[in-house]
């Protein structure tokens, strides 16, 4: 069971976003260099995060990416909805007639993956922004 | 984030296998029936959960397969674990190749998700699945 690159680079991207935001607005060629995550990957990240309204864009010169909302308002679970969608192991958890193989309420597998599902949120939506800040060491701080 | 179909299906009929599992051997034949799963891909999936001890295989007319051990005494974990592989949320670190901001997320928040997933796959047997669907069962037959 996976979890997209996508999702994984979105929240390290914005772990890194918050850690250094103190500086103002928050080039992508900054957070590239910090998190070797390539511009172009962060573009199309930004992109969809700037969407869901988690991020927002400040122009000109000293311009960049800044948090929409406070860091302690923004949780794991918010970042990883914006660019994957549903935070599901199985397509039907959240819909039962998305189910490809015709057995929807008579599939025997549907209450781990139910299980599973509601795990990951609640780790997810437990962690916020300004938490994975907060630990990231001080000595690292560039 | 998404179970591969291996894992899905390959799950779905060792529950079946628990269910019809009266001390004589079930025919793959009849599981993919009733699973509505291709016998070919459920071949390739038993061959596998047999070389990991899960399941027993006789030949023959009125072969098939058992499990190996109760199915209480089998969690869906080890289940997987044969028919995914690693069950980890978004693989292994890199190490020192990550940078400072994976490392903080990869501590606070797949290490947890992993440890939270964990928990629920281990406690949950194949005959906790079965006793689930059989009450499934009876509802959606009323």
């Amino acid at each position: 069971m996976k979890l997209s690159t996508k999702g994984k680079y979105a929240v390290e991207a914005l772990c890194c976003l918050t850690v250094v935001s103190g500086e103002g607005p928050v080039k992508v060629r900054r957070i590239s260099g910090l998190t070797g995550i390539t511009e172009g990957y962060l573009e199309q990240l930004f992109f969809r995060l700037r969407r869901a309204g988690l991020l927002t864009t400040v122009r000109g010169q000293k311009g960049g990416y800044l948090l929409a909302r406070p860091a302690h308002t923004v949780t794991v679970g918010d970042v990883l909805r914006a660019v994957e969608g549903e935070l599901v192991p199985v397509a039907c958890i959240r819909n039962p007639d998305g189910c490809p193989s015709g057995m929807a309420c008579r599939c025997a597998t549907r209450p781990v993956w139910t299980r599973l599902a509601d795990a990951i949120d609640g780790v997810a939506n437990s962690i916020t922004l300004a938490d994975l800040a907060a630990s990231f060491p001080k000595e690292e701080i560039p | 984030m998404k179970l591969s179909t291996r894992g899905r299906y390959g799950l779905r009929a060792m529950i079946d296998l628990a269910i019809h599992d009266e001390g004589e051997y079930v025919s793959l034949g009849s599981i993919a029936q009733r699973q509505r799963i291709s016998l070919n891909y459920l071949e390739h999936s038993f061959a596998a959960l047999k070389h990991a001890g899960l399941v027993r295989g006789m030949s023959g007319s009125q072969g098939g397969y058992r499990l190996a051990a109760p199915a209480n005494a089998v969690s869906i974990r080890q289940v997987l674990e044969v028919l995914e592989g690693d069950l980890s949320i978004v693989g292994p670190g890199q190490g020192k190749e990550e940078s400072p901001y994976a490392r903080v997320v990869r501590r606070l928040v797949w290490d947890r998700m992993d440890e939270e997933m964990d928990g629920v796959l281990s406690g949950l047997t194949l005959e906790d699945l079965a006793q689930e669907f059989a009450r499934l069962q009876k509802r959606v037959d009323k």
